[in-house]
């Protein structure tokens, strides 16, 4: 699968989920950042959730990271209220995860990759996604959305 | 009548942001938090329509549709799949399975609500009068 898709197309591919996911679904606009700027202050990325991906020729994992105050104007604007406790919020986190992955993983096999999404799990603070070892292919990106910030990373792993 | 709506979701966001967006119907949501919970809610309610997820913990999406087409006193029961997972071979399982409709994550509301009314009778409910 990583002959067919290049570093540059996996990066576009993962830029255009993140942007219109969180437009289409949470009427929100995803700005790139730079990593100093989404990991200021103490109410930086400390959210996090991976879904890994499977297939028969690949295997990976998305991973996600957001502030719990991009959380909880995300839950706001998925349902309609506020939101009322940190498992909203977590419970947050791992939905947009998983949407990302799926997203992800239609988009790949586009290019020809049978991708399976696995169950999501929340990562703590300072933990990264199931990763990959010796990945073919990594994105990482960051992101500003309402000057929250947000990282999202794929890494992905061919299986001779 | 007023038609009974089933959301199976392993997440509650979801559930709840389905609960809301029929809210402004006359019909009644329920909720699910697996497969193993829709089908016992099925069961018990014989909902109109259920909006299914795929993936889901105790019992899934496909492992719950199977079940469901598998006892005839709920085999005809009508449902819209509405998951993250868009893969084509997906998809072509659900049908062979009498799914009536697929939506991916994300969705918009809209959209939704017009698969919705192509299977059950949505009528907005009325404001209560002063």
């Amino acid at each position: 699968m990583s002959d067919r898709i290049t570093q540059t197309a996996l990066d576009a591919l993962a830029t255009t989920a993140v942007r219109e996911v969180l437009a289409r679904q949470f009427q929100v606009e995803a700005c790139a950042a730079t990593p100093d700027l989404t990991a200021r202050g103490a109410d930086a990325a400390t959210l996090g959730a991976s879904v890994p991906l499977t297939g028969s020729a690949l295997r990976g994992a998305v991973s996600l990271r957001l502030s719990p105050a991009l959380a909880r104007l995300l839950v706001e604007r998925l349902v309609g209220q506020a939101c009322g406790s940190p498992a909203e919020a977590q419970d947050l986190c791992q939905e947009l995860c998983n949407i990302l992955a799926g997203r992800m993983a239609a988009t790949l096999g586009h290019e020809g990759a049978v991708i399976e999404l696995g169950t999501p799990s929340l990562l703590g603070p300072h933990m990264t996604g199931d990763t990959a070892p010796a990945a073919d292919l990594i994105h990482s990106s960051h992101w500003l959305c309402e000057h929250e910030p947000l990282v999202f990373a794929l890494e992905l792993r061919t299986i001779p | 009548m007023s038609p009974r709506i089933l959301s199976v979701d392993d997440s509650s966001l979801i559930r709840l942001a389905i609960s809301r967006l029929f809210s402004a119907f006359d019909c009644e949501v329920l909720q699910a938090a697996d497969g193993e919970q829709g089908l016992a809610a099925i069961r018990q309610h014989k909902p109109d329509l259920v909006i299914l997820d795929y993936n889901m913990p105790v019992l899934d999406g496909i492992g719950m549709l199977r079940l469901l087409r598998a006892d005839p006193e709920i085999a005809r029961t009508r449902v819209i799949m509405l998951t993250a997972n868009g893969a084509p071979e997906t998809i072509a399982t659900v049908a062979r399975l009498g799914v009536r409709d697929y939506l991916t994550k994300p969705f918009e509301d809209a959209v939704l609500l017009a698969k919705a009314t192509r299977l059950i009778p949505l009528v907005p409910r009325t404001p209560p009068s002063l």
